[in-house]
């Protein structure tokens, strides 16, 4: 843990991982974004309204390993919307709890599939091997980042572009690869569908009539 | 601490009202699910808004031809399966060729995310959605550990709807669909026209009386008629325990008779005699054989091998012992390889039963005529073997008993295969698939 000044409005904010390089202040709402020192890269607007139960602070545990969530982003698709939720594991171990279309994913981060070096060969049907698995790509899209909250351990400025690919096995495993085109940043990361009670949370944001 | 990060959390807020008004004609359209919704259909008016891909509600369509109702209030919770739902879509769909509409409800739950309520024939099913696939979708399927076999293959078209959904939908918007059965359980797929993602569904058979009971119908309930396609058979649940207990019946009875008829039967005359088929008649008269008690019951089986011919057979049981009566007996043997109604006819052999014969020594005497218009072949009237095979048992196992018995125990299981056969036609009788039974 570290404690940071936020150089907007000067609030002290503690950060929760070690990895986090981008913040958006829960007071004056400025992104800011680790470089040799934390510099502010302008305002996040008020995210759209949404129903989720989950929230910064929302703890939980998947597989005996306890985490908390401890930022997010929200993207916006052709089809719809998803949320990513930074899930801060002990030991600066990241994972990340998706929420989309009433569904749960939660994934790690896994080192990129040789296939997944050439981005332009990856289409809808083709396959890429993780280890002893095989995971066909149900889709590639376009999605835009429309607001990030906490602390994240990449950028989340709103309106940045990513490639997002799905892939799956029929044992409903998933692997997503993320691309941010601007910077050329990739990642991959491997996880599965979860149930929201297998997650055990607590401190869950409070749903009017529910 | 994570604290410093939320610090709105701290003070409630009044709720946030998401609604807008209808582009088309200005009534207020409730949202349930900002933030995920993407479909809204007026209930005035029933315009359909979407969502564009840049979060702007873009009025599709102003309106919509056919209106159905729902059999919900939209928006209204209620509880069912363990989880408070809130009710926000309805959508009327049907085959490509309008012969079949079905209902279909949207559940939300902010926890458990969405859930399908379908209604077809009165027929309930309550459905989500899976990631994790079917083996290969061919005729059968593997899903969760258990065999699916396909049922149906079509088209689903949206002809009505109502409140919101996660997903864009308009009026004639056209999917395939393929769905899978092993009741009460249901696996679908769906492939919206023009994109690559299928979608698979997977649910359960819901008795209306479950619906009627958790719900709070606003108009009355749909009919039931026909069997559904993962209806499951009331049949089918006992049909193995019966079946079990009928074969349990079976092997009890077999094995009491053979343990009774071995204790009792006994064989007493076994001898081939042999015919002289020079003669038009001829008196046999076999050796004399003991019945040891009185009362006791005697099967005799006579076998003759005949060709083309028929041979007359009278009996008579001779008690040697000088008291009881000659039993006599008549009986005529035939084999003809073409019959009065041109098909062979073969009746070589009799039997015969005689109860309670009293205790003593007797002999048979046969006395057997031959067709006096046949002309003898080479001084013969028979071609082939010229015997008379007889076989006399005391106490045989009445076989008869045991075949009235089995019928008996078979009435039951019968008229349950039958049921059961009679629900799985009418099941199969909707499908397009051909693989009933």
């Amino acid at each position: 843990m570290a404690n940071i000044s936020c150089p907007g409005c000067g609030a002290q904010l503690v950060l929760q991982s070690p990895a986090t390089i981008f913040v958006v202040c829960s007071y004056c709402r400025s992104t800011l974004i680790r470089d040799q020192d934390w510099t502010v890269y302008g305002k996040m607007a008020n995210l759209p309204a949404e129903i989720t139960p989950l929230q910064i602070g929302t703890q939980g545990s998947f597989k005996g390993e306890g985490f908390e969530l401890i930022g997010r982003q929200r993207l916006q698709w052709a089809n719809g919307y998803w949320t990513e939720w930074c899930a801060n594991f002990p030991k600066g171990k990241t994972a990340w709890l998706a929420e989309a279309q009433g569904l749960l994913m939660i994934s790690f981060p896994t080192p990129l599939p040789d296939e997944a070096k050439q981005w332009g060969e990856l289409k809808a049907g083709a396959y890429l091997k993780m280890g002893n698995a095989t995971f066909m790509i149900d889709d590639v899209k376009t999605a835009r980042c429309i607001g990030s909250e906490g602390e994240l351990p990449f950028t989340a400025l709103s309106n940045k572009e990513i490639t997002s690919i799905d892939a799956s096995n029929p044992a409903g495993a998933f692997l997503s690869l993320e691309l941010v085109p601007a910077t050329g940043e990739r990642r991959a990361y491997v996880g599965e569908y979860v149930e929201f009670k297998d997650l055990h949370l607590k401190n869950l944001r409070k749903l009017d009539g529910w | 601490m994570a604290g410093d990060f939320m610090p709105e959390s701290e003070a409630p807020k009044a709720p946030e009202i998401h609604n807008f008004k209808c582009m088309q004609c200005g009534t207020t359209i409730e949202v349930h699910v900002p933030g995920q919704s993407l479909t809204f259909a007026c209930g005035a008016c029933g315009s359909i808004v979407q969502e564009d891909n840049t979060g702007q509600r873009i009025l599709t369509q102003a309106s919509q031809l056919n209106r159905y109702k729902p059999l919900f209030t939209l928006g209204s919770k209620v509880t069912f399966r363990g989880f408070k739902w809130q009710i926000i879509g309805f959508m009327v769909r049907s085959d490509a060729e309008e012969s079949y509409f079905w209902r279909e409800y949207l559940l939300f739950n902010p926890y458990e995310g969405y859930r399908f309520l379908m209604e077809a024939d009165g027929h309930w099913n309550f459905m989500f959605v899976t990631k994790k696939q079917p083996s290969n979708a061919s005729l059968n399927v593997k899903w969760g550990g258990r065999r699916y076999r396909r049922f149906y293959i079509g088209n689903a078209r949206v002809r009505y709807v109502l409140g919101e959904f996660y997903w864009r939908v308009k009026v004639g918007d056209s999917a395939a669909v393929q769905d899978f059965i092993a009741p009460p359980d249901i696996l679908s797929s769906e492939k919206d026209e023009g994109e690559s993602e299928i979608t698979w569904t997977a649910g359960i058979y819901i008795p209306a009386d479950d619906i009627q009971k958790a719900f709070n119908l606003i108009g009355t309930m749909p009919q039931q008629t026909g069997v559904a396609p993962n209806q499951p058979s009331k049949f089918y649940a006992k049909r193995n325990s019966l079946l079990l207990h009928w074969l349990s019946f079976v092997i009890l009875l077999i094995a009491f008779q053979l343990i009774r008829g071995a204790g009792a039967t006994k064989k007493v005359y076994d001898q081939v005699l042999i015919r002289d088929s020079k003669l038009t008649t001829e008196l046999l008269k076999t050796q004399s054989f003991q019945v040891e008690k009185d009362g006791r019951n005697m099967e005799l089986k006579l076998r003759a091998p005949l060709t083309n011919t028929w041979l007359g057979l009278s009996g008579k049981i001779v008690p040697e012992d000088g008291q009881g009566q000659v039993i006599s007996f008549q009986r005529e043997l035939a084999s003809y390889d073409v019959g009065d109604d041109d098909s062979p006819l073969r009746e070589t052999s009799v039997e015969l039963f005689f109860p309670k014969l009293p205790k003593g020594h007797y002999h048979f005497e046969f006395q057997l005529d031959r067709d006096p218009a046949l002309l003898p072949n080479g001084g013969r009237w028979e071609a082939g073997t010229n015997t008379l095979e007889v076989l006399a048992t005391l106490d045989p196992p009445l076989q008869s008993n045991l075949i009235i018995c089995l019928i008996l125990i078979s009435i039951y299981p019968l008229f349950y295969l039958l049921r059961d056969f009679g629900f799985e036609n009418s099941r199969w009788s909707t499908s397009n698939q051909m693989s009933g039974g």
